[in-house]
């Protein structure tokens, strides 16, 4: 992976935004890494990657947002299109790029930050006591070894533990969805993994599989944690998480429902939230 | 349009997950074929060409994560990442 320069953009996709806190910690990550972070993501810089069935719409918001990248990197020197998500990263490496032309290059977050993690580590003083299991799938593996990438990192956590828990099929849970009992089989088998371990963590590396297994942070007295929520609790920093709170039956405060739609709230999240755990 | 694919390999091209495992052993691989994509390809004409895979389209996808967003994000980091 070469780097064009220090000013990236951090493309964090739509279904991120979820997870607020995870894109914070990952810019705010970036930046101790020594980069000027231009963050962008959400349905204005789609990759049309859900929508297989509607080709023409996708091909078309996925050369909007080519268009915009090249922008950023023509007028503001930001050569760099930093992923996180898989998804994302797959359909602009395969189709995008290949599709349109293209003034930037790409690299995952991982691959940034592992590359810097002699620059990071300083910056990990305080001990995470955790026994970790790290959830993984084999997908991603085509376009980059995303699950070394984060063992090396949270590798130089202090007081870390780190176990590999099973490979499961796809590139990150919602690729499972389709397939009957997929999605379910991969929730059991990690968390048997986690027992199996004696660990007391799960840790997520992709917002899909943190969204399915949130909801079940406490449960044997294992808490579940996003990779950049380890990173960020051994250099001292509050790494809550929103998303888990309200799928463990907590919600966002009124104001904040009221500032999203309360009818909105009621009709798109509440079910989200209030869906059934992925195990009994 | 495309023809028609034999119902075993429908099924197995709507239950790929992108695990990836077919791109290193595909035999055609060293003349620059990339089996997953080609597996996509064929989903793709599988739902909108010859129309054998159920099209479950979603219009709630951009709408529920607008409503995240403007749940958890202040209006500076509304107007400039979205």
């Amino acid at each position: 992976m070469a780097l064009g320069g220090s000013r990236v953009t951090f493309w964090f996709g739509c279904n991120m935004l979820r997870h607020a806190e995870m894109i914070r910690l990952s810019i705010m990550l970036l930046e101790r890494a020594g980069y000027d972070v231009n963050a962008a993501g959400g349905p204005a810089y789609y990759c049309g990657t859900a929508h297989d069935h509607q080709p023409r719409a996708a091909s078309n918001m996925a050369a909007r947002t080519v268009a915009r990248f090249n922008e950023g990197a023509e007028n503001d020197g930001r050569s760099t299109v930093v992923t996180w998500c898989p998804s994302c990263h797959m359909h602009m490496s395969d189709i995008m790029a290949p599709g349109n032309a293209t003034s930037f290059g790409v690299a995952h977050i991982t691959e940034i930050l592992a590359d810097a993690v002699d620059h990071l580590a300083p910056l990990l003083s305080v001990p995470v006591k955790r026994r970790v299991l790290l959830h993984r799938h084999v997908g991603f593996a085509t376009h980059l070894p995303v699950n070394d990438r984060v063992a090396g990192l949270l590798s130089r956590v202090p007081g870390l533990e780190l176990f590999e828990g099973p490979a499961h099929p796809g590139h990150m849970c919602s690729a499972l969805a389709a397939v009957p009992r997929a999605l379910a089989g991969a929730a059991r088998d990690t968390w048997s993994g986690a027992i199996a371990y004696n660990c007391d963590t799960v840790c997520t590396i992709f917002h899909s599989c943190h969204r399915e297994l949130a909801a079940l942070d406490g449960k044997d007295g294992i808490r579940v944690r996003n990779w950049v929520h380890l990173i960020a609790e051994g250099m001292g920093i509050d790494a809550s998480d929103a998303y888990r709170d309200w799928r463990k039956g907590g919600a966002p405060d009124v104001a904040a429902i009221e500032r999203a739609d309360q009818r909105r709230y009621g009709e798109l999240i509440e079910p989200e939230l209030r869906r059934p755990l992925p195990l009994p | 349009m495309g023809e028609p694919a034999p119902v075993e390999t429908v099924a197995w091209v709507g239950a790929c997950a992108k695990s990836g495992q077919c791109v290193a052993p595909c035999p055609e691989r060293a003349a620059g074929l990339d089996a997953m994509l080609l597996v996509r390809i064929a989903k793709q004409r599988a739902l909108n060409d010859t129309c054998q895979l159920p099209v479950k389209p979603d219009p709630t996808y951009f709408p529920r994560i607008k409503v995240f967003a403007r749940l958890q994000l202040s209006d500076e980091e509304l107007a400039e990442w979205l």
